[in-house]
């Protein structure tokens, strides 16, 4: 049953690190996702792990067997390309059933498997066609036909849906969710949006420039994230900066710009603390009139996302925060109104100011 | 500035642009198309001679004498009688050769029921020579040491089967040529496109060195390297190894075309997504398996080039094979030396020229035939791809097999290509000096080559890249799509052939043109206009329309969007095709004796240095020289085209 380890990987191309001491353990079954902005070393992993490129330091363990020497032919694993890399000489059945082929498997073995898979995608149909006379959906489900007629148990998948059109993006990563639940097998994904990360992953894996962030459960990450880089990278937050100017039992009263003041939950910071105060666009309330814990500002921007509105209100502490309000809520601001921005306590979350400046840790590369 | 701006206002004309696209085609069409196959009318005008001369059951003789060096010289005369003892009458003479180095001549129709005697005059100022007497016997008798001019033993041949042998050798060679490149040349084009290795660029530049260097040297360097060769030409590290004509003629072919071989293959091989193959390697399949059912077939179009590009160098090579089969001693020929041997003595005995037409046909003809083959076998013939064999591939995917395959294209770049392409600086550098002939004649042929080259080269970049843009960018694809299959032409067909056909077109349609100069000129021309065609064409289809579309909206003339847009993305297109043309010409031995035998190029020079005169010292150093030279030519070419930036 594969489970895979990765013990203090480095990778390093020249002088360039691509990635540096990573250590993750993909438990049986599990659906992993690398999730991280481009080029911090999320591709390098998966080709790592599957042996298409080696890894300068470190072990890789696939089902607790070193893979040092082991050529990616005999890891036994299946691989999903970002460009799909169909082989544009051969039909869709050729394709699928590449894999039994290459291992010699007698015809009626292969005939079964090939069936199987085509049958699994829907793919049937099509099998006579060849790649150029497909979409790009389906052109990747057959690469995936591909990659699990190998019969491995353990599927990596290299930004598998991000040469898709949206539409059928959407489609192909619940598609991707259920195939890997229903034959149980260990899936590798590696993606930089952080919603196809979301809806797929049992566990994401947050990187950035070449070193894992948090490794935590989508909710989790989402609801209670570690950092201030994944509260950023992965949904929307707003920043605020501010200091903590009292401390009691149950609040504290952090001061941002312009001596405006909100309070939070009593946590572990102590008086005169530098802190980032975070918070979803969905978690503000807008009113017009006067409230507790709130901040005046005016409406600088309306945008209509479909299911909600994006408020762009610029607060008297010269903070800019973003503000959703579902469509089906009455009541509708107007530019330059005036209007009360709710802090709810229980939805504020409290960061350490860091060292290098918020801008330095939020940025992507 | 202000002639930029007319020519600019005058192509953003239409029917100024038409013009100018039917100038290219019809300059295409006279200067390159039309001379190269015009030999192949003469199936249809003179039948009738070939038939007659070469076909029936008629000989051929050959005739070599001693050379008559005294000054008071006037002419040779061949003489030819049924009878023996004859007397030289004026029935008797066949023709006159009024230069006393040539001391070779061939004389055709020949009945094989009659025995034929031979003689040879010397026409001097004051009296008349004349020589020992030969027969079509086949008995012939050392002559008393009483005769000033000493005719040799005759060879007597068929005709027309002498043709076919020689044909049949040409097409042989290249054959095994072209696939020793490619089983050698694959594991190098992967070598170079898939690894990373220290010393990689040092290998990249090592590879294109032998074309620089032309083929007559060439050939003098690697006979002097495998050959077996008397003494005086055993420099230290001469391997003394092969006496068959054949299989040195071989090594020789693969030396020039190997490199053609890697690079197109290299060329393939970097346009395959690497993808493909790691995709097979994450089925299951070994590295070995991987290449063999994905990248081998995803070759196929682009390995027509390679395949064809080889065989047509080795099909159509003479300088170096005649200098290296003159080292060697042998009289062997393949179909191009003997057309240059033919087109030399039939400057005095016009009628070689009726079987000279016949071979030029068929080895145009053949060539064209294997084109088509080629093209039908590679892309229609099934590889066996369905079968695999998992455990010796996977062997042969891992561990000691694929260094061996490493080791054995390293070791085959370096002593099959590299070292007998530059063995002869060994030889020069260890051999007596002597000087038997004067360094003139080899610095005014010099001179003529690089005036040619240069000259050629110009009208090859002036013509060439309007017709590559035709082709690529014209308004129909169809007209793109003919010229694209007929500028192969002149690159498969023979130069020597070419060379006949070329100079027959000229001095039979226009006898006004045809001076020495001007023919090789014209000849050089059509073999070389191809190369510069192709190598822009293909770096124009690589780059997207669109920035001539943008530039276009932006305002820009056609002109302009020429030379500030197009020119400096192909640019190094440009460059390489000018090199090619440049070395391709400069090196060129078979078209410029087949077009005229008075032109005398560096490479003719050295071959008329060691296939007549033995003078191998100075010829070591001429082809020394002519490396250094073409060497620096190619440096400055990179030079100019850097700066014209």
């Amino acid at each position: 049953m594969p489970e895979v380890e990765l013990r203090n990987i480095t990778k390093r191309f020249g002088k360039i690190t691509a990635v540096e001491d990573i250590n993750v353990k993909v438990k049986d079954k599990e659906y992993v996702t690398i999730l991280g902005p481009s080029g911090c070393g999320k591709t390098t992993l998966v080709k790592v792990i599957s042996g298409i490129w080696d890894a300068t330091e470190g072990e890789v363990f696939i089902d607790g067997k070193r893979m040092e020497g082991i050529p990616t032919y005999e890891r036994d694993l299946g691989y999903v390309f970002q460009n799909i890399a169909l082989f544009p000489h051969l039909n869709v059945w050729d394709n699928v059933t590449y894999s039994p082929r290459v291992k010699d498997l007698e015809m009626e073995k292969l005939e079964r498997i090939g069936n199987e898979m085509l049958d699994l995608l829907n793919l049937l149909k099509i099998k006579a066609f060849f790649p150029n006379e497909l979409s790009g959906g389906m052109q990747q489900k057959t690469a995936l036909g591909r990659a699990l007629s190998t019969n491995a148990k353990l599927l990596l998948l290299d930004e598998p849906l991000s040469a898709l059109d949206t539409r059928v993006r959407l489609e192909l990563r619940y598609e991707l969710r259920r195939l890997v639940k229903d034959l149980g097998l260990t899936a590798i994904h590696v993606t930089h949006d952080q919603e196809e990360a979301m809806s797929v992953s049992d566990r994401i894996v947050v990187m950035k420039k070449g070193r894992i962030v948090e490794i935590d459960s989508p909710e989790n990450l989402y609801k209670h994230p570690k950092t201030l880089f994944t509260a950023n990278f992965v949904g929307e937050s707003n920043f605020i900066e501010g200091r903590i100017v009292k401390v009691d039992e149950e609040i504290g009263d952090v001061e941002i710009r312009n001596k405006l003041h909100i309070t939070i939950r009593r946590n572990g910071f102590k008086r005169g603390d530098g802190v980032v105060l975070v918070v979803r666009p969905e978690n503000l309330i807008l009113q017009s009139e006067e409230a507790a814990n709130s901040i005046e500002g005016v409406i600088t921007k309306i945008t209509f996302m479909g299911a909600y509105f994006r408020y762009h209100v610029k607060l008297k502490s010269d903070d800019t925060v973003m503000v959703d309000i579902p469509t089906i809520y009455k009541k509708r601001f107007n530019k330059n109104d005036k209007v009360m921005v709710v802090f709810r306590r229980e939805n504020l979350l409290v960061y350490a100011k860091p060292y290098e400046g918020l801008m330095e840790v939020l940025k992507l590369e | 500035m202000k002639l930029t701006k007319k020519l600019s206002d005058l192509f953003a004309k239409r029917s100024a642009r038409r013009g100018w696209n039917a100038f290219i085609i019809f300059f295409f069409a006279l200067f390159v198309l039309l001379p190269t196959i015009y030999v192949l009318s003469y199936i249809v005008t003179d039948w009738g001679v070939i038939s007659t001369d070469v076909l029936s059951d008629t000989n051929s003789v050959d005739l070599s004498w001693s050379e008559y060096t005294e000054a008071d010289f006037l002419e040779y005369e061949v003489h030819k009688s049924t009878v023996s003892n004859f007397n030289l009458t004026e029935t008797t003479l066949a023709f006159e050769i009024d230069n006393n180095k040539t001391t070779h001549t061939v004389l055709m129709g020949l009945s094989p029921s009659t025995i034929y005697y031979f003689k040879i005059g010397v026409n001097t100022s004051s009296r008349i020579i004349h020589s020992n007497e030969v027969n079509t016997t086949g008995y012939y008798e050392t002559p008393p040491p009483s005769f000033e001019i000493i005719l040799y033993e005759p060879i007597v041949t068929k005709t027309e089967s002498l043709i076919y042998h020689c044909l049949w050798i040409s097409f042989e060679i290249a054959a095994i040529v072209t696939i020793i490149d490619f089983i050698a040349g694959l594991p190098m084009a992967w070598m170079l496109v898939r690894k990373e290795f220290r010393g990689k660029r040092f290998f990249d530049t090592f590879l294109d060195m032998p074309l620089a260097v032309p083929t007559a040297a060439l050939g003098f360097s690697t006979a002097l390297f495998w050959a077996v060769t008397p003494g005086i030409l055993s420099p230290p590290g001469s391997l003394n190894l092969l006496s068959s004509p054949m299989l040195l003629i071989i090594v020789l072919h693969i030396v020039f075309s190997y490199p053609y071989m890697v690079r197109s293959l290299a060329a393939i091989l970097q346009e395959i997504d690497i993808n493909y193959e790691i995709a097979g390697e994450t089925c299951g399949a070994s590295r070995l398996t991987a290449a063999r059912t994905i990248t081998l077939p995803l070759f196929r179009a682009g390995l027509v080039t390679g395949i064809i590009l080889c065989f047509a160098r080795s099909l159509s090579e003479t300088g170096g094979t005649m200098v290296a089969l003159a080292t060697l001693g042998s009289m062997e020929k393949t179909g191009p030396v003997l057309i240059g041997t033919w087109k030399h003595v039939a400057k005095y005995n016009p009628n070689l020229v009726p079987a000279l037409a016949f071979t030029s046909i068929v080895l145009i003809l053949l060539a064209l035939v294997l084109l088509v083959m080629v093209k039908i076998i590679v892309t229609k013939v099934k590889l066996p791809l369905k079968k695999v064999w998992p455990r010796p591939e996977k062997f042969l995917s891992k561990g000691l097999p694929p260094k061996l395959g490493n080791l054995f294209t390293f070791i085959f770049l370096l002593f099959i290509v590299l070292i007998p392409s530059f063995f002869i600086f060994s030889y020069v550098a260890t051999a007596e000096p002597a000087t038997e002939i004067g360094w003139g004649g080899f610095w005014s042929s010099l001179y003529y080559s690089f005036l040619v080259a240069t000259i050629i080269t110009v009208i090859d970049l002036a013509l060439g890249i309007p017709m590559a843009i035709l082709i690529v960018r014209g308004k129909s694809k169809k007209l793109g799509h003919v010229l694209d299959t007929l500028i192969n032409v002149p690159l498969i067909v023979p130069t020597a052939a070419l060379g006949f056909s070329l100079g027959l077109f000229w001095s039979t349609q226009f006898s006004f043109l045809s001076s020495p100069l001007l023919l090789i000129i014209f000849a050089h021309v059509a073999f070389t206009y191809p190369l510069v065609v192709r190598n822009v064409a293909g770096a124009l289809e690589e780059t997207d329309v669109v920035y001539e579309e943008t530039a276009r909206t932006l305002g820009a003339k056609p002109i302009q969007v020429f030379r500030k847009v197009m020119l400096p993305m192909i640019r190094p297109s440009i460059l390489a095709g000018a090199i090619m043309a440049f070395t391709r010409s400069l090196g060129e031995t078979g078209a410029t004796l087949a077009v005229s035998p008075e032109a005398i190029t560096a490479p003719v020079y050295i071959v008329r240095l060691i296939k007549d005169h033995q003078a191998y010292y100075q010829a070591g150093l001429a082809c020394i020289i002519l490396i250094a030279v073409s060497y620096c030519a190619m440096l400055l070419l990179r030079y100019i085209t850097k700066k014209a930036r």
